[in-house]
């Protein structure tokens, strides 16, 4: 019996360990989902249930496999006084669906170290369409649509890329840094729908958002939509959503002949390919050659002029220890000078001249140490840099600390490699397009936009993407203008596949010495995936706006001819109401990184402008 | 007393015979020649192997880092077939040569020890050999940067390179010491060679189970270093087997230094069949004095050179020559059915076409070996001049010379048939596809190419052995020739096609030079099929007919060579125009 109890106490012992902190809440996303191949928002309500403060450093970690972590360990100081609780929040790259992720804090950072798992697992869904509720508000639990507690409404738009769509009954109460970040991902393309407030009339909002205030049903802010709807938020249902043409959307994952494409494994694996080592081989040659002549009838020569076979040995092995330094030399030169930071930008305006930037990048170092990657703060904004080490394979030694002036700490060793992914704000030329020619939405080759003084010089393509084509367009006179022949959006899914098999079957070496000599050519061939990624996804996951199966046609109800692709998915317009507009050009000076300690940086940018008609 | 002087002697000049070896290696033009042939070879190859590294990392720096360990593979396992060419070749002459010029005995009648003597032969081409291995550390150092190799690494392949060296001249050495001729013993080192270092890699491949390649691999440091590359213990365990046989292979040198000394020819087999003869004579008493085949030998009537030629063998007379088809036939013949018949998949003939390839090998190196060596055997012996002595033409000292080889290929005509029979007949009735319509077209032409070949490396070795003037020059130069010709323009293609200067596959068809090597043909001829490089739908047939129309005119061109010229390369005076005399100015200036 005694044996049993001290059993018994030793499981409750084991059982319930004596912890810093614990997490009381997990939400993943806006809506408990999150977005494939973007940056998302993980938030977590922490509680210091001890009697004593905690303040330290606590990880996040990704557990994969046997491995003690995967990835780069994010980091956030915290401080909680005895018995108090408070929201953090996290920004994370999810590569699947039920991934394992924990929070440790202590010394030390794995699976085993003090923390706890996230008892949530984060599953894929669509870019969310929330309802905002005051905290503590009572009217929250009325709601019958998915609800976002307004206070922990991310305060970069960075984090934004899971938010679909904003329902606001009443004016929110954000500090300057919150508002930024809303204002910001409205300008960027998002939608907010304006319904009733508890008082049956629509809310009256202030200061920088008054815009909202506008009595019209729809209209445009920067690239994004207002939408005022006649609902309260107890009629607000699914069903009526939808009648008030507020549609929702759909994740479809696609496992199409290669299993479906991940855009970022194209873009990564083509930023890597840029590191490629310079040797002289015309020096190299010639030393070999030399050292073929010396090491035969030089030393041969002088062999029978010497008669002394020690003399013509320690020549022999002089030449031989000559060679080997000098060309030992010459490989670690040629290496040395692929040293480099190459990156791929997307770059969606906020403001003239301001844009929310993603940035796939690909560091080598041919010295071995602790690098601090770190991003310029452009002044007169709220600065906040996301990183994002997007690797699953391995567990990076470093960490990532988010957060304005953000930075990202890796150990690499020499010759070795670090890509990562940064989402942030940046300065960048101001783009100021305009559009002269609304085009027909069947065939848009009447399109014509003005560039404004901002508009790059050079650039490299430039595409539109109007109702379900494609249209390439060329730079004349200070205007885009459409060249006389397009194609179907769809053709970019064949081009994903393409690249699909090319990353499986290595035969970019094909181009070797194209991407040698020219770089534009290769960053050329990522714009067309990227464009697929941007307007809702064509590759191994796409967003649908959700339909109605059947449709009346002649008083019938018939089966609906579901689209390939939905273009305009994700701007929730109808097809003719918006132009996405693509440009593609070297990187700004902006867009670089603060330091760069390996010398050469070389980029470039696509612009996404999404165009509304007024 | 006797003792101090010894060691005054000693320390005064240490090592007399390995200074003066390595004093004439230094001063002759031959160890530059082998060092930059041997470097090229390494680097070409190496090369060519470091590209397919590059390809498969799609020439990225990045995808590159790490790899060091697969270029130090590469490279090591180049320098183990370095060895194995060119060690056995430098080091089977170094007894034998002193045996040739009767020099050995003056050798052994200095205060050197036979211990002595053989230690500073050995270290003396030892020394060559690791200023050859020596010339792959540039490359070491170029690849070194990409990272992926540990030191350890480097030293335990340097350590089982100097194992292997060690090994493979030891043994060398003794077959060296053991045998009468440089002939003799290069080709028996090189058989050795291929069947103690090389064979336990093949053994899996031939053999049934593979408990024995793997006893023979624990004595091969090319193997040891397969199975490790860490270096520590495990090696140094690995290594004892290896080490123990170089001493076993020295200490047999040593003994045969002595014993086989001054050996006359014995001719065992001869002997052998001439007592069978005298048993066959007297049994002939009991049945009646059946004679299948008359005994027609004596002295001949004519050609004299041809008839000394074949009949100091037991190739001499034709009961001796069936008698010998039958003791080699047989057993062939049997081990070729059962290799077919334990083939792996049971759909081909995979095994046999190994032992095909050996068989090619083996062929090549014994006529070649031989026909560089009849005239200079003569020459060696000081008996050339006598010969020329005779009113025999030089063309018809040069044709009979030749009859003991024709011989010998007659002899190496049986195993070849049975081989191409065996598999010919498996191929049509075993086989479908392909290999059945091919399998009636194999037999003609293989042989057709076989015998066209060693006709043309018998005239090819011959012509190189007239104008050599020793042996081991003569046998060396030739065998180094022939391989080169088979291996340089199939490299020189496939590096020209790497580097894209040409393109074996594109619409001019470069394959067709790849005809320039012998050796082209031959896994063609055992099922490897070209694809459209030589043309598409162009028939195999078409190749090996054009492939034998290009060497038998070489066959034609070398035999002219040495019939056209023998007088010439004999030593003989050419007959000419009587030159006349000089002119009065020129013999005033003389005056």
């Amino acid at each position: 019996m005694r044996t049993l109890i001290a059993a018994v106490a030793l499981v409750a012992m084991l059982a319930a360990p004596a912890s810093a902190l614990q997490i009381a809440d997990v939400q993943w996303g806006f809506d408990g989902h999150v977005v494939p191949d973007r940056v998302n928002l993980l938030t977590l309500r922490l509680v210091n249930e001890t009697g004593v403060p905690f303040k330290g450093t606590v990880h996040l970690i990704k557990i994969e496999g046997a491995a003690t972590y995967v990835g780069a360990p994010q980091a956030q100081e915290v401080f909680l006084t005895p018995g108090g609780t408070r929201w953090i929040q996290f920004y994370t790259w999810n590569n699947r669906s039920e991934e394992s992720w924990r929070l440790s804090w202590g010394d030390r950072i794995g699976r085993f170290s003090a923390g706890e798992d996230l008892q949530k697992q984060p599953k894929f869904g669509p870019p969310a369409r929330v309802l905002l509720n005051e905290p503590g508000s009572l009217l929250a639990s009325r709601a019958r649509v998915i609800t976002f507690p307004e206070d922990i409404f991310p305060v970069t738009v960075s984090a934004t890329d899971g938010l679909w769509s904003v329902i606001m009954d009443h004016p929110p109460r954000w500090e300057p840094a919150r508002r930024e970040a809303f204002l910001d991902w409205l300008h960027r393309g998002g939608i907010v729908h304006v319904i009733y407030g508890p008082d049956g009339r629509f809310p009256i909002f202030a200061g920088d958002m008054a815009f909202l205030n506008q009595d019209k049903d729809r209209y445009p802010v920067g690239s994004g939509r207002v939408l005022r709807h006649k609902l309260r938020r107890d009629d607000l249902t699914e069903d009526a959503l939808v009648d008030a043409g507020c549609r929702g959307l759909s994740l479809e994952s696609s496992q199409s002949g290669y299993g479906g494409i991940r855009p970022e494994e194209i873009f990564f694996t083509s930023v890597k390919s840029f590191t490629r080592a310079e040797h002289p081989w015309g020096i190299i040659f010639t030393i070999v050659v030399a050292y073929f002549i010396v090491v035969g009838p030089v030393n041969f020569l002088l062999a029978r002029r010497w008669r002394d076979w020690r003399r013509t040995t320690i020549l022999h092995v002089s030449v031989v220890v000559a060679a080997c330094v000098l060309l030992a030399w010459l490989g670690r030169r040629g290496l040395g000078e692929t040293a480099a930071v190459n990156s791929f930008a997307y770059a969606r305006p906020v403001a003239p001249g301001v844009y929310d930037v993603t940035q796939y990048v690909n560091a080598f170092a041919v010295s071995g140490g602790t690098y601090t990657f770190q991003y310029p703060s452009p002044k007169d904004m709220t600065p906040h840099s996301i990183f994002a080490s997007c690797v699953d394979e391995e567990a990076v030694k470093g960490v990532i600390r988010n957060g304005p002036e953000g930075t990202f700490e890796a150990d690499m060793p020499l010759y070795s490699e670090r890509p990562w992914v940064w989402r942030g704000k940046m300065k960048g030329p101001d783009l100021g397009l305009e559009v002269e020619s609304w085009p027909n939405v069947e065939d848009p080759r009447g399109l014509s936009i003005r560039c404004g003084g901002g508009f790059p010089e050079d650039i490299m393509q430039a595409w539109a993407v109007v109702g379900a084509k494609l249209q390439p367009l060329v730079k004349q006179s200070g205007r885009l203008v459409a060249e006389q022949s397009n194609e179907d959006f769809t053709n970019i899914s064949s081009d994903l596949d393409e690249n699909r098999r090319n990353l499986r079957y290595n035969s970019y070496s094909h181009g070797d010495e194209e991407r040698k000599t020219n770089p534009a050519e290769e960053y050329g061939k990522m714009v067309r995936p990227l464009m697929g990624w941007a307007v809702g996804g064509t590759g191994a996951y796409r967003y649908r706006i959700i339909r109605a199966s059947k449709v009346e046609e002649a008083g019938k109800a018939v089966e609906r001819q579901e689209p390939t692709v939905d273009t305009h998915a994700l701007s929730g317009d109808n097809p003719g109401d918006s132009i996405d507009l693509f440009v593609a050009a070297r990187c700004p000076e902006g867009f670089r990184l603060l330091r760069n300690p390996f010398g050469r940086e070389m980029g470039y940018v696509v612009y996404h402008v999404r165009l509304l008609k007024p | 007393m006797l003792r101090w002087s010894r060691i005054r002697k000693v320390a005064e000049s240490p090592m007399p015979l390995l200074a003066k070896e390595l004093i004439e290696q230094s001063a002759r033009k031959r160890t530059y020649v082998i060092r930059i042939v041997y470097a090229v070879l390494l680097f070409v190859l190496f090369g060519l192997a470091a590209r397919d590294l590059f390809r498969e990392s799609g020439y990225r720096a990045i995808q590159m880092m790490g790899t060091g360990r697969s270029f130090l593979s590469h490279l090591v396992n180049l320098q183990f077939y370095g060895i194995f060419l060119f060690l056995p070749g430098m080091m089977s002459g170094v007894i034998t040569y002193e045996k040739e010029r009767e020099s050995l005995a003056l050798l052994m009648l200095t205060d050197l020890g036979p211990w002595e003597i053989l230690f500073q032969k050995y270290i003396g081409r030892l020394v060559p050999m690791f200023t050859f291995i020596l010339l792959g550390l540039p490359l070491v150092g170029s690849f070194y940067a990409l990272g992926g190799i540990e030191t350890s690494e480097i030293v335990t392949a340097t350590w089982l390179l100097c194992l292997s060296a060690l090994q493979v001249g030891a043994f060398s050495l003794m077959f060296s010491a053991w045998c009468r001729t440089t002939t003799a013993a290069l080709v028996t080192s090189y058989l050795f060679t291929a069947a103690f270092c090389i064979g336990p890699m093949a053994l899996p491949r031939l053999y049934f189970s593979e408990y024995l390649s793997s006893f023979l691999a624990a004595f091969n440091p090319a193997c040891v270093y397969a199975k490790t590359t860490s270096g520590g213990i495990s090696v140094t365990l690995w290594s004892l087997p290896a080490l123990g046989s170089v001493i076993i292979f020295l200490a047999m040198g040593k003994r045969f230094l002595r014993t086989r000394a001054f050996v006359p020819p014995k001719r065992r087999l001869l002997a052998l069949f001439r007592r069978q003869d005298a048993f066959l004579k007297q049994f002939n008493a009991v049945t009646g004095g059946i004679v299948l085949i008359p005994d027609r030998s004596g002295l001949p009537e004519e050609d004299p050179v041809a008839w000394r030629e074949v009949t100091k063998t037991p190739l001499g007379k034709i009961n001796y020559l069936l008698r010998l088809m039958l003791l080699v036939e047989i057993p062939l013949f049997l081990a070729a059915i059962g290799l077919v018949m334990t083939e792996y998949s049971g759909m081909g003939h995979e095994r046999l076409t190994m032992v095909i390839y050996i068989l090619w090998g083996v062929a090549t190196l014994a006529i070649v070996a031989r026909a560089a060596d009849v005239v200079a055997s003569e020459r060696t012996r000081q008996t050339l001049d006598v010969l020329l002595t005779t009113p025999i033409p030089g063309a018809d000292i040069v044709r009979q010379k030749m009859s003991g080889v024709w011989r010998m290929i007659l002899v190496l005509l049986i195993p070849f048939l049975t081989m191409f029979g065996v598999e010919g007949f498996w191929s049509r009735n075993f086989l479908g596809g392909e290999a059945e319509e091919w399998g009636a077209l194999y037999i003609p032409f293989s042989t057709a190419t076989m015998l066209v070949y060693l006709a043309m490396f018998a005239w090819f070795a011959n012509w190189v052995g007239m104008t050599c003037r020793s042996r081991t020059r003569a046998v060396s130069t030739a065998l180094v020739l022939v391989a080169l010709w088979c291996v340089v323009p199939l490299l020189a293609m496939r590096m020209l096609d790497g580097f894209g200067i040409i393109s074996l596959d594109g619409p001019f068809r470069w394959s067709w030079f790849t005809l320039l090597s012998p050796a082209t043909v031959i896994p063609m001829l055992e099922g490897a099929r070209p694809g459209n490089a030589f043309g598409a739908d162009f028939p195999m047939w078409g190749i090996f007919l054009a492939n034998l129309a290009w060497h038998s005119f070489l066959l034609y061109i070398f035999r002219l060579l040495c019939i056209l010229r023998a007088d010439r390369y004999l030593g003989r005076a050419v007959p000419g125009p009587v030159p006349s005399a000089p002119p009065a100015s020129v013999q005033g200036k003389a005056a």
